[in-house]
């Protein structure tokens, strides 16, 4: 099967005789335990069956002033299509996580304003391998070991100690970095920023703050070189996104370098690349509008106070925003789709059972390289993503 | 007898990260060295107050924490205290505190009085 519990989509877990193989303990945890803790359909706190809750949406999205669709990374991209008509029907806002993930990263990329290229490139040809501001350790455990740093590609025979160079960038000294001894180097930054400039500086020639003429010296000895990067290189810009690609352009001058966002929701790029096709902007829209900005994101939305009922699919607000955000669902009419009870499901006013995708489901996700993969389910659940979008759909 | 470092309040950075071992209960955990400089043990209760927020956490050790303070996983805890602008990483002021770790319930409670 493939693993749906983060954005590696691992093809090679097993299921023998109910034990998940080839998992890591995250992807384990998410296979073995999808049957606890499932929602029931609920409307306003009295259970009933799933049509009478799929009825109580429509009517709640009908009678809505100002409705917004937020969610859907762990939904295939099936159900992000019928989502996005959604959207366009109620003429609302549909954002994903990805505009305070790393939304703009994978824009660079679709917009091709970074060079970027696949896992499988990756174990095959990369050199230098940088984590900056991600720790795969815990949130992509086997990224590390199955696409990047220890496995033999094709043109990198000899292992990681001989070919390949790790270079951890973090504000600490991470279980990642930890294995950056030999052929590696452990960059620990206060501010993201201030290694941008001496990347600058050490192309110029120039000495800056940290020493890293030595990883270009290194980059050079190669025709391929990755750099993944994470949250904490996405808040460590503080919104500078523009110093780092152009970094980026410039080390291509130099020596080639390609980059991948690195460490988000399982179908987070899916959800990106399905809505890029369909109005061109990878989150944050209004088709209302007719535009995406940063103002039309969720959490904006949410902080603004500019909307009043809410289609939460797959996701727990409550639990993964800020305060500033989050305090403020409560004041809208919330109607959930989702296969385990969170605490948004103990707050939303409709809640719709689902299933989990590549579990009880089945569809196409997109990796976080961009990579296409079928799910292949193990069981079949009642209800899920699409049957549910598909009945709100035709209901308005 | 009362530990002297109950009086005392320490500055900490605070990260947020994904850590793999599964809790959906408010634990910090604390680079060893920084918990010891500070008087805190494994397993005391903290109070992590930040911009009028405050939540206890129970303590855990870890060596990949930061020098200069510690992990929240990413939660509702983490959340109760960011915001955007310190969305991974914050500072905070850290205490010694009595009584049991906050829960979820005691958030959401907490966000029910904001509304």
């Amino acid at each position: 099967m493939i693993c749906t519990a983060c954005s590696c989509l691992c093809d090679d877990v097993e299921i023998v005789d109910g034990r998940v193989l080839n998992a890591c303990q995250r992807g384990y945890r998410h296979i073995s335990r999808y049957r606890e803790g499932k929602t029931r359909p609920m409307v306003e706190g009295k259970e009933l069956d799933v049509d009478s809750a799929i009825e109580a949406a429509v009517e709640l999205l009908k009678s809505a002033k100002s409705p917004a669709i937020y969610g859907l990374d762990t939904s295939t991209v099936e159900a992000q299509k019928i989502a996005i008509e959604i959207a366009k029907k109620l003429n609302c806002y549909i954002d994903d996580n990805s505009s305070f993930c790393l939304g703009e990263f994978v824009e660079a990329v679709l917009k091709k304003e970074v060079p970027s290229s696949t896992l499988d490139e990756v174990r095959d040809r990369a050199y230098v391998i940088f984590y900056w501001g991600t720790n795969p350790y815990h949130s992509l455990p086997r990224h590390m070991s199955r696409y990047a740093y220890y496995p033999r590609g094709a043109k990198r025979q000899r292992g990681y100690d001989e070919d390949r160079f790790l270079v951890i960038v973090d504000v600490r000294r991470s279980e990642a970095a930890r294995l950056a001894k030999k052929n590696a180097k452990f960059i620990q930054v206060d501010n993201d920023l201030e290694l941008v400039d001496s990347f600058m500086k050490a192309l110029e020639g120039k000495a800056g703050k940290y020493e890293v003429a030595s990883i270009l010296k290194e980059m050079k000895k190669a025709d391929f070189n990755v750099l993944f990067g994470g949250l904490g290189l996405k808040y460590g810009l503080r919104g500078n996104f523009k110093a780092f690609y152009e970094l980026l352009s410039n080390i291509n001058k130099f020596a080639p370098l390609y980059f991948i966002p690195s460490g988000f929701h399982v179908n987070m790029r899916g959800f990106n690349e399905t809505l890029f096709e369909a109005v061109n902007a990878v989150n944050s829209y209004s088709f209302s509008s007719a535009a995406s900005s940063p103002e039309f994101a969720f959490t904006e939305l949410l902080k603004r106070e500019r909307i009043d009922t809410a289609l939460i699919v797959g996701t727990d607000p409550i639990s993964s925003l800020p305060l500033e955000a989050s305090g403020n669902i409560l004041k809208l009419k919330k109607i959930l789709i989702d296969p385990r009870n969170t605490l948004t499901s103990r707050i939303a006013e409709v809640v719709i059972p689902s299933a989990f995708s590549g579990i009880e489901s089945g569809g196409e996700m997109v990796r976080s390289d961009g990579v296409r993969v079928k799910l292949k389910p193990i069981a079949k659940a009642e209800v899920e993503d699409v049957y549910v979008l598909k009945r709100i759909l035709e209901g308005l | 007898m009362m530990r002297l470092t109950r009086l005392m309040k320490f500055e900490a950075k605070i990260v947020v990260a994904r850590i793999s071992e599964e809790t959906r209960k408010a634990t910090i955990y604390l680079n060893p060295e920084f918990a010891r400089k500070c008087g805190i043990r494994e397993g005391d209760v903290v109070k992590v107050s930040r911009a009028c927020r405050e939540l206890k956490f129970k303590v855990k050790l870890l060596e990949t924490a930061p020098e200069n303070g510690g992990i929240i996983p990413n939660s509702i805890f983490s959340n109760f205290l960011a915001d955007f602008d310190g969305f991974k990483s914050f500072k905070a002021d850290i205490e010694l505190s009595e009584g049991d770790e906050s829960t979820e319930e005691d958030v959401i409670s907490i966000i029910m009085q904001k509304k």
